[in-house]
């Protein structure tokens, strides 16, 4: 009976407390939050940094706010700084989309993406940098600029898309030196990929030009494969070859430049070499191997041409074997 | 030793007996059954009063709380404080302060300063009274979600707006981009 006696005791006590440890918070606060809440930092959150913010919660089913001054935005994908942002988020209180005004810049592991603007689009994962010139830099100092429309990355994928791309990379197989010479790569589309951490292509479409301190080579597609440490391996040029050097003319329908062995195969469609004086080298074989470090040059089943003329003209520099 | 007859609680939802107990415990009974039924609807009754039950004669307010609601009923949004005085140009500075708007029925944001001035004044534009409270102190705003905080800021009730002015941090719980790196 006792024990009885107590527990209805108990129970009342906790009914009574229950029902006042509001009113008790009311009583000492003078109000009584209908929810708590835990900090939310963590490792997967976001912070972010600004001189002003403002929340425009007018809106149950979208909320605004607005950081200006010295935007630092800290998140576990990518760091994001600019001068102004802004952050939509939904009624669940996720964010669904970023907008990054002036002075724009975005750093990943080592790579750094600058512009006047950028939009996070949430549902599709996709970055896109644009303004001025948006360019892209990694830790190497290899450059894309986006001469057109800007730079969509998207997070999820890690595809980019560059609107009139320029690109400049290091050719050379000597990477100690930070005073190499860049090879610049223009084109209308660059679709970057980085499969993963060991390999990424970057695919030029559409009147592609690539300007390297040894040549010039034109053509409609051009792929150019890193390894791991972003260092170019392997280029392949292909559709309406065309690679000039002072002096001299390459024509082929596909180019490909092995690092490794530093050399170019020009290759398809008959390729043809062509000099000033109008000597002309056709392979009907394999086709023209040029290596770019001992400037010599193989053809596998050419033909030699030598201009029509009544006057005697100079020999080529360089004999084909 | 002679024992005292049982006290009975009877409780309407419940039929019979809720407990026995005897004399000596008639007292604690008797002081919990007033707090649940006068303290209670007394203190949930000042939310809907403007505190005036606590004033003091220096003008001072103690537990100041208010809460607003639309036609309808549904809370908007509470302020309280553990001191709020009337000062002589009308505007109400609060001191210890939260604030709770709302979504529905559930707390939106919370936001909690040390003080505040709350004041009103009509839009020559709209004719229409609008509100606002400001400060130059430390303020936090936060729900589930999202932690703000910050050095001075300004609520501008009626637009639905928290502008922090100085020094703002602000954490999104599970980021925004959506999860660790990979």
């Amino acid at each position: 009976m006792n024990c009885r006696i107590k527990l209805s005791w108990q129970v009342l006590l906790l009914y009574v407390f229950a029902l006042n440890i509001p009113v008790g918070i009311s009583a000492t606060r003078g109000v009584a939050p209908l929810e708590r809440t835990a900090s939310p930092a963590s490792k997967s959150s976001t912070t972010i940094d600004a001189d002003v913010m403002n929340l425009n919660y007018i809106d149950h089913e979208k909320r605004v706010v607005t950081f200006e001054g010295n935007v630092v935005a800290v998140d576990p994908q990518l760091t994001l700084k600019c001068d102004r942002m802004v952050v939509y988020f939904d009624k669940s209180d996720e964010a669904t989309r970023v907008e990054a005004y002036d002075h724009v810049q975005l750093s990943q592991q080592g790579k750094t993406g600058t512009g006047d603007k950028a939009i996070f689009e949430k549902a599709t994962g996709t970055i896109v940098l644009s303004g001025i010139k948006p360019t892209l830099t990694d830790e190497k100092g290899n450059k894309i600029v986006s001469n057109g429309s800007g730079i969509i990355y998207n997070i999820r994928t890690r595809e980019m898309k560059v609107d009139k791309p320029s690109m400049d990379v290091r050719t050379s197989s000597d990477t100690s030196s930070i005073n190499q010479p860049f090879t610049t790569i223009t084109a209308d589309l660059l679709n970057y990929n980085r499969f993963d951490t060991e390999k990424s292509v970057a695919t030029f479409e559409g009147n592609v030009v690539a300007v390297d301190p040894q040549l010039t080579l034109k053509c409609r597609k051009m792929v150019v494969n890193f390894d791991r440490n972003n260092q170019v391996n392997r280029v392949e040029a292909y559709e309406s070859v065309r690679m000039t050097q002072p002096g001299k003319e390459g024509v082929g329908e596909k180019a490909v430049f092995e690092m490794a062995t530093e050399e170019i195969v020009l290759s398809g469609g008959r390729p043809t070499l062509t000099d000033d004086n109008g000597y002309k080298l056709v392979s009907y074989g394999k086709g023209i191997v040029y290596n770019t470090r001992t400037k010599l040059m193989t053809a596998d089943k050419a033909e030699f041409i030598a201009p029509v003329s009544d006057s005697v003209a100079p020999m080529p520099s360089e004999v084909p074997k | 030793m002679a024992q005292s007859p049982p006290a009975v609680i009877y409780f309407p939802h419940r039929r019979g007996r809720l407990c026995h107990t005897y004399f000596p415990s008639r007292l604690p009974v008797c002081l919990i059954s007033a707090w649940i039924f006068v303290c209670l609807p007394v203190q949930f009754g000042r939310h809907n009063a403007n505190a005036q039950d606590n004033i003091s004669t220096s003008g001072e307010f103690t537990k100041y709380a208010v809460i607003e609601r639309n036609r309808e009923g549904i809370p908007i949004c509470q302020v309280a404080g553990d001191r709020a005085k009337k000062r002589p140009d009308g505007k109400f500075e609060i001191w210890s302060v939260l604030v709770n708007t709302f979504r529905g029925q559930q707390v939106d944001w919370n936001l909690s300063t040390p003080h505040c001035i709350l004041s009103e004044k009509v839009n020559e534009k709209t004719k229409q009274t609008e509100r606002e409270a400001v400060s130059e102190a430390d303020v936090r705003i936060f729900n589930n979600k999202i932690e703000i905080t910050g050095t001075g800021f300004h609520w501008l009730v009626d637009e639905c707006q928290f502008i922090v002015r100085n020094r703002v941090r602000v954490t999104v719980r599970g980021g925004i981009t959506g999860g660790a790196s990979s």
